[in-house]
This record gives structure tokens, C-alpha cells and sequence, in this order.
């Protein structure tokens, strides 16, 4: 007896897709890092159940509630781009599109899109969501994709647009205890879009808030992260101590934890805050920490780009030229692959500094052109000005030592 | 005594006689040194040694030395002909006279002398290998096998590929579900071991090469995959360098100096195999790669691609009758060679669908079963291997069923409490079942001592999705 034609899946395995649902439900209740690791050893019969559970609408509810359970992990452990496509197949088989959880889940895959630098798809998910969450009138869902928005345009470096909706999805966040962990998140993006226009203090005050809020909420992930930030903001207010103390909280907390990228996130603005006290070495040595296969496996581009960029610079201190060259090259073609145009600028105006200082003004000119063109995008941008300030500088300088016309800009 | 042949032992005997008339010669002369051996190249590295001519000097001298000295124990006058000879550089009359003996019976002591020294040579190289290989092995899995069939000039040609010293520096296996590419590979890298044709080994499990949402992986990203496993096995614990082509630039750098031997199990690059393989082909030399992969291999310069065939009746039948014994079908273990020549017209040589009819056997009577299996071999192998797995799974208990419907959802091998879960079984009623599954060759257990993980074949769960629960493959 071979095929019968029948497609029917068999009942049996019906409740065993569900059984096996419910066991990784239980398994990932309170999510924590330590429990990430332990999933990480089974990430694929995990992956399997969901794979299975959104085939059938009998088990769609149970696995879109896994999904959205494990979201965290998945995030966490850089695995996102694997579930794109997974979050994908779960809005398709959505048996009903008019419920929390299906806006639920337009919200995470547009933060899947948006790491996948997938900018107008994520935009539209969110859109969707926040349609919905209206037209469902649930706070809830309401305020996770006021914070989503706040999060896309954060990326789009739209800062009134972020401040708005961070400052929605936290006044809707402040009525509810239960939506505590979404006020943590507002926090976190408010503090950010304080940084974006250098606002330092009050940034130190946003990410102090969620520092409290996710210590409350006794999650230490999200707690590292706020740490990191936080001490990120001292850096730039040249508070090397406080900034010290923030980022060994941060990597204390992460210590056990197999969470590559954010592990990353914390050697590389120590290795910013050595760079800014001038310790060459020892910024050299915490940049070279990082593990760059596991970034480029979890296609983390960006941040494995940004590692290339601050080599460069420590070895454009160091002058050694041929060092910086390479790794900002690595560096600029990762974050032209990425349309990443504000870092990019960053990276090929320190290439020119770099070319200018080694001999190689020719070569340098176009590279400042590029940058300041790049730059030029981001008025509201207090790092992109100071930038646009040094590189035009140095730009208007080498123009002038090799006797050429300013006017070209 | 050793396994040598007289050739190559009357080679050393010459090599270990010109090593010894250098001993107070620091000449660089590759033959004058004998550092094909296995132990001068240790005493090298417990030296320090480097690549001076008085450093492998001091690593030959010190090898010969250690084996006089143990040599002298049972034979102290050769010894003591050789080091008047070699060590303090007299001549044949100096040490006659000096021990009052005729030239002639010194030159005879002399040749006895080196025989031995010869002889000592060799038990040592053969005990080191022998330890190597031991703690080689520990690198592999444990073997799935207690016998093979049918491959003996299968192992023959892979083994002479590997050994030696030029092209194809890349081999595959290649060879469809359940004809024992990973069986055969282990014999192989177990015997060239055995045979100090590598130092060194790298054994690396590939597995699935798609994503989650089911697209295949690009042959670039695969090779990363196994650049970053090769990085962590060849440097435990260093730091990964940043750039790709840092990292290939390490790993080339170690596969280069020595000799290792790269197996790469179950790769299923899917996309573009070629484009992997010359990436590994450029890692190689003097390090080579064997791959195992269903998929064959374009022809190209220095890769080979050897093919995995299916067994003969007579090594179909030796296989059945062995396997039979070994888990009790004694029916079978006593089946006629006709009886076995019918199996094999319906099912063909592949070992993992004779198994499964084997145990299938020792439930169901042979025309039961020949009758299920309606068409003659050849068929459609995957067809085949469904009539054989429904013949097995009818032969199966109420709770063999249940687990073995569960196990398409483990994507890998599961532990027993998954299995609980997803089974819906009892803990009495669960060690039954994996005892019926495994004794059919339903399921596949691995684990230690301290821990059991369970999982199916992928021809089993191809069986199980198509043919029992009715869900696409991915």
C-alpha cells in the first residue's frame, strides 16, 4: 500500500504537534538567559514544532503563541533570520486576522524586517498593527506598536516621529502595571533618541528609568542592555569612571550568558570608552574580543562593520596605516552592503584621514567627498555635524595643499 | 616482530645504518636522518628542534641512543660494537683490536648489531601508532558497525587515495540514504590511523544545510560553517580572527604544515557543491578531505568523487545472515541462499532496507512479506524503501506506532523526555517501544554512558511523513 491520495494528517500527530507545543510553551515561560542556552542545545526540535504547528489551524493559536513566547531568544541568540520566513508563514495561515495576536505578530515580524533592514516592510507591519490595535481598542497591543513605530523611526533617525510614539506607548504603559515591560522598552528608545541629538542628560535619565523598570521586572537581558547604553552616554559626557562601572555591570550580567551580540555590544564601547581615554591597546584588545564568526553567522552586519570601523581607527591612532586601511575597508563595504549611510560616511571619512596622514592625498579627496555628501543627511544629527566638521576640515586642508579650487562642495 | 613487509624493513635497516655512520656529521641530508619515523619527529618537538641540520641531528641521535640503550639490555656487546663504531667514530680495526676481535666477526656484530637496533625501531614505531590512533579515535564517534560488507575494495581505493602523498586532495563519497557513507568513512579513517598516514584528524558532522524556513543555504555560508567548526577543533579556544579570509588564512596555515586528515560527514550542500569543494581544495595539501554526501560531485582537477554502491547478493546475504545473528533473527541467520535471493530480487543491496527486512523477519513470514514488496528490484529505490517500511511498520506494537509517528518532530535526536511528551506515552510504556524501534532499525540511539538521545533516519521520516502522517516534506 503506497499513497492513498489522502491528505488528512494523521490525529495522532496532530496531538503530538500539540503536546510538543505545550512542552516548549512550559519550557520557555520565563524566559531568561540561562534558559536561552539550555534552548539553544534544542533550537531545532523547537523549530520543527513550530514548523509543523503552523501547518494545521488546529495548532496555529497554540504555535503562534510559542513564537511570540520565544521571540526573545530567537533575538537574543541572532536567529531572527531564520524566523522571518517563520512569522511570515504564520500571518499566511492565520486562521483570523482581526485579533491581539495576530497584531501581535505583524509587530515582531516588522522588528524581523527591521533587522533585516527591511525598512518599508517593517514600516507597514507596524502600520497594520496599529490599525488593528485601534480598531480592536486594545491598550495592550496599542502600546507595543507605539513602540515598534518608535523603534523603526529611531532607525530612520526621525527623532520627532520616535519621541512621539516612545512617549505614547509609555503614557498608555504607565496606566497598566502589566504593561511595565513596554514602559522598560519606551524608556530605552527615548533614551536613545536623546542620544541621536546629544542630549546626554536627558538620556542618562531615560536609561536610568529602564535600568529600574527591567530590574524590577528581573530581566537581565534587557537590563545588560540598558546598563551598556547608559555607560555609552558617560563615555560621551567623558565620565570614564561612571561609564567603567555601567559597562562591567553590563558584562557581569552577561558573563554566563551565550548572548554573542550583545556580549559584542558591551567589548565594543569598552573599547570606545579605552579609545577616548587614548589607550590605544587596550582598545585594540577589546575590539579584538568580539567574536566576528559568530556575528557574521547571526548576520549581524552592522555591528560586525562597526567592529571593523573602530579597529580602523585605533590603528589610524596607532599609525599604522595599512591596518586602519584594511579594516575600514572591510568596514565600508559592509555598511554599503547594509545602506547604512550615516556609519558609512563615518568610515570613508576616516579612510581619507587615514590616506591624508599615510601620503595618499589623491586618493583621500574622493573618499572626504563621499563622506561629507553622506553626512549631510542628518542635520539633526549631533555626531553626524561633528563629523561633517572634522572631515571638512580636513577635506578643505588637503584641497589646499594640493592647490586645488574649494568650491567644489 | 613487526607487520612490515622485508622490503621496507630492509629499507630502514639501510637508513638506520647510514643515520648511524652521521652521528658525528651535522649534514642536513634528508637520508642521512631518519625523520620519516614517527618518534624522531616527537623528539624533534620535545626538542624544540627546528629545521637546523644539528637539531634533527640531535632528534635522530637521540632516538638511536634511547633504542641502544634498551637494545643493550639483552644484547650488550652489539651495543657496545655499535657505539665504538658510530658514536666514537673508530674504525672496524680500531674496535677489533680493541675488543679482540676479528674485523670480520666485529663487521658481524656490526650487522647484528643494526638488525636489532632495526627491529627495536620498528615495535617502537608500531606501538606509537598504535597509541596515536588510539587517541585519534577518541575524536571519532563511536562506530555503528561491528562488521562491513562488501566495501573491502571500496575501503581499498579510499584508503590508497588518502594515503597518498599527491592529488585528489578532496574526496567524496557519495551515495544515496542508507548505504553506510559514514560506516565506511570511519573504517577508512580508523585504518589510515592505524597506519600513521595522518598525525593529525578533524571530524566534523555537517548536517542540515537549510534554514528553518526551508531555503537552501548558500555554498559560501556552508563553507564558513566548516571553516569556524575547523577553527574551533584545530585551535581550542583562541581567538577567532575577524575577517573570513583571516580565518581560511589560519586554518590553511595548520592544514598546510601537517598532514591532517579532514572528514566532513554528511554534507548536504545542496546548491553549487563544486564551487564548496574548491574551497576546500584549497585548504588541502598535504591535508586531505573526505567528504560523504549524497549528491555527486562535478568532475574537477584534484577532487574525486567515489561512488558508493549497492551490495551484491553474496554480500547481501552475508550482511542479512550477520546482522540476523547479531540481534537474534535466527530464521534469517539459517535462511537458505535461496530464500535470501528472493529478498534481495525485491529489495536490492542497501544495508539499511536489508536490515529493516531482517527484523521485519522476525515477525512475518517470507512470502508475507515478498508478497508485500509486489515488484521486482530495480524499482524506484525511494518506492522500494517505502513497501520495506510498511512492512516493518505493520509488524509494529500499538505503542511502536505511536512513538515512531511522534518522531518526525525531532529534528534531531530527542531526549527520553521529549519523547514522553510528544508520544503521549507512559515511562512504562516508552522503554518497550524504543526497544522494538531500535531492534527494527526504526531508531537510532546515540548518547553516553550518562545521557540517551533518540532520532529516526531520514529515510524513515520520509517514510513516516509521505506514507503515515500525510505532511509535506520540507
Amino acid at each position: 500500500m503506497l499513497d492513498d491520495g489522502q491528505d488528512e494528517p494523521d490525529p495522532d500527530y496532530i496531538r503530538s504537534i500539540r503536546a510538543g507545543l505545550r512542552y516548549w510553551q512550559k519550557k520557555t515561560e520565563t524566559m531568561q538567559a540561562g534558559q536561552a542556552m539550555w534552548l539553544d542545545g534544542q533550537r531545532f526540535n523547537l523549530n520543527e514544532a513550530v514548523v509543523q504547528g503552523l501547518r494545521y489551524p488546529e495548532t496555529w493559536q497554540d504555535t503562534a503563541l510559542l513564537l511570540l513566547q520565544t521571540f526573545d531568544f530567537s533575538e537574543w541568540r541572532g536567529y531572527w533570520h531564520e524566523w522571518t520566513a517563520v512569522f511570515e508563514q504564520a500571518l499566511a495561515a492565520a486562521p483570523d486576522q482581526q485579533t491581539v495576536v495576530y497584531g501581535r505578530l505583524q509587530n515582531r515580524l516588522g522588528q524581523l524586517y527591521r533587522l533585516g533592514h527591511r525598512l518599508p516592510e517593517a514600516e507597514a507591519q507596524h502600520e497594520a498593527a496599529l490599525v488593528l490595535a485601534q480598531k480592536l481598542a486594545n491598550d495592550e497591543l496599542l502600546a507595543i506598536t507605539y513602540n515598534c513605530l518608535a523603534e523603526y523611526h529611531l532607525e530612520q533617525r526621525d527623532v520627532d516621529q520616535t519621541r512621539a510614539f516612545a512617549q505614547a506607548a509609555l503614557d498608555l504603559a504607565q496606566t497598566r502595571p502589566s504593561l511595565e515591560r513596554i514602559a522598560a522598552f519606551a524608556h530605552f528608545s527615548l533614551g536613545k533618541n536623546e542620544e541621536f541629538v546629544g542630549n546626554w542628560p536627558a538620556a542618562i535619565d531615560q536609561f536610568q528609568q529602564a535600568i529600574q523598570t527591567w530590574l524590577s521586572l528581573n530581566n537581565n537581558v534587557y537590563l545588560a542592555r540598558s546598563w551598556a547604553k547608559l555607560g555609552e552616554i558617560y563615555a560621551n559626557t567623558s565620565e570614564f569612571d561612571l561609564a567603567q562601572q555601567a559597562f562591567e555591570e553590563a558584562g557581569a550580567i552577561l558573563g554566563p550568558t551565550n548572548n554573542v551580540k550583545d556580549k559584542a555590544l558591551v567589548s565594543l564601547r569598552l573599547g570606545v570608552l579605552y579609545y577616548r581615554q587614548k589607550k590605544w591597546a587596550r582598545a585594540e584588545t577589546a575590539f579584538l574580543e568580539i567574536d566576528p564568526v559568530a556575528l557574521r553567522e547571526q548576520n549581524e552586519l552592522d555591528l560586525l562593520a562597526t567592529v571593523y570601523n573602530n579597529l580602523g581607527n585605533v590603528y589610524l591612532e596607532m599609525k599604522r596605516w595599512d591596518s586602519a586601511a584594511d579594516h575600514l575597508n572591510l568596514a565600508i563595504a559592509l555598511f554599503r552592503e547594509r545602506e547604512n549611510a550615516l556609519e558609512l560616511g563615518n568610515s570613508l571619512g576616516t579612510l581619507a584621514s587615514v590616506y591624508a596622514q599615510d601620503g595618499k592625498q589623491e586618493g583621500a579627496l574622493p573618499l572626504y567627498e563621499e563622506a561629507i555628501q553622506l553626512l549631510r543627511q542628518f542635520p539633526q544629527s549631533q555626531w553626524a555635524q561633528k563629523l561633517l566638521r572634522e572631515f571638512g576640515a580636513g577635506y578643505e586642508k588637503l584641497r589646499e595643499a594640493l592647490g586645488k579650487d574649494t568650491d567644489k562642495q | 616482530m613487526n607487520d612490515l613487509p622485508e622490503n621496507e624493513a630492509s629499507d630502514l635497516r639501510g637508513a638506520v645504518h647510514k643515520a648511524l655512520s652521521h652521528w658525528t656529521k651535522n649534514t642536513a641530508d634528508p637520508g642521512t636522518l631518519l625523520i620519516e619515523l614517527v618518534a624522531v619527529q616527537q623528539a624533534q618537538s620535545e626538542l624544540g628542534a627546528g629545521e637546523t641540520p644539528s637539531m634533527l641531528r640531535a632528534a635522530t641521535n637521540k632516538v638511536l641512543q634511547e633504542a641502544m640503550a634498551d637494545l643493550e639490555k639483552r644484547a650488550p656487546r652489539v651495543v657496545d660494537v655499535l657505539r665504538q663504531r658510530f658514536v666514537y667514530d673508530k674504525t672496524l680495526k680500531e674496535v677489533a683490536n680493541m675488543m679482540n676481535f676479528s674485523t670480520h666477526q666485529i663487521s658481524r656484530m656490526q650487522r647484528d648489531g643494526i638488525e636489532q637496533l632495526t627491529d627495536k625501531l620498528l615495535a617502537q614505531e608500531e606501538a606509537i601508532g598504535r597509541e596515536r590512533a588510539r587517541s585519534l579515535e577518541s575524536v571519532l564517534p563511536p562506530p555503528t558497525y561491528t562488521r562491513l560488507f562488501g566495501v573491502d575494495e571500496l575501503c581499498q581505493e579510499l584508503t590508497a587515495l588518502l594515503a597518498t602523498p599527491e592529488a585528489p586532495w578532496v574526496v567524496a563519497l557519495v551515495g544515496m540514504g542508507g548505504l553506510g557513507k559514514t560506516a565506511v568513512s570511519d573504517w577508512v579513517t580508523r585504518y589510515l590511523l592505524k597506519q600513521l598516514s595522518f598525525s593529525h584528524l578533524v571530524w566534523i558532522k555537517a548536517g542540515a544545510s537549510h534554514t528553518m524556513g526551508g531555503q537552501a543555504e548558500p555554498p559560501s555560508l556552508t563553507y564558513e560553517k566548516i571553516l569556524n567548526q575547523l577553527l574551533a577543533q584545530l585551535f581550542p579556544g583562541a581567538r577567532t580572527p575577524l575577517d573570513v579570509a583571516d580565518r581560511t588564512m589560519k586554518v590553511r596555515q595548520a592544514l598546510k604544515a601537517r598532514p591532517y586528515l579532514v572528514v566532513i560527514d554528511n554534507l548536504e550542500a545542496a546548491e553549487d557543491t563544486s564551487i564548496l569543494l574548491n574551497y576546500l581544495n584549497d585548504l588541502a595539501q598535504p591535508s586531505k578531505f573526505l567528504l560523504t554526501t549524497r549528491i555527486r560531485v562535478a568532475k574537477q582537477a584534484a577532487i574525486r568523487d567515489v561512488p558508493l554502491d549497492v551490495l551484491s547478493f553474496a554480500d547481501s546475504a552475508a550482511f542479512m545472515r550477520h546482522h540476523a545473528a547479531e540481534t537474534g533473527v535466527t530464521a534469517v541467520a539459517q535462511a537458505t541462499d535461496e530464500d535470501l535471493q528472493k529478498v534481495y530480487a525485491k529489495v536490492g543491496g542497501n544495508p539499511l532496507a536489508l536490515k529493516i527486512v531482517v527484523n521485519v523477519l522476525d515477525m512475518l513470514p517470507l512470502n508475507r512479506l515478498l508478497d508485500g514488496l509486489t515488484q521486482n528490484y530495480p524499482t524506484q529505490v525511494l518506492e522500494m524503501y517505502m513497501r520495506i517500511y510498511w512492512q516493518a511498520w505493520q509488524t509494529l506494537s500499538e505503542n511502536g506506532r505511536t512513538l515512531l509517528k511522534a518522531m518526525p518532530l525531532t529534528r534531531e535526536p530527542a531526549d527520553v523526555d521529549y519523547l514522553l511528551v510528544i508520544s503521549g506515552l507512559s515511562e512504562n510504556a516508552i522503554w518497550p517501544a524504543i526497544e522494538e524501534l531500535r531492534q527494527r532499525s526504526l531508531l537510532e540511539v546515540e548518547g553516553d554512558l550518562h545521557e540517551k538521545r533518540y532520532g529516526i533516519h531520514h529515510l524513515t521520516d520520509t517514510f513516516l511523513r509521505t506514507e503515515i502522517i500525510h505532511i509535506p516534506m520540507t
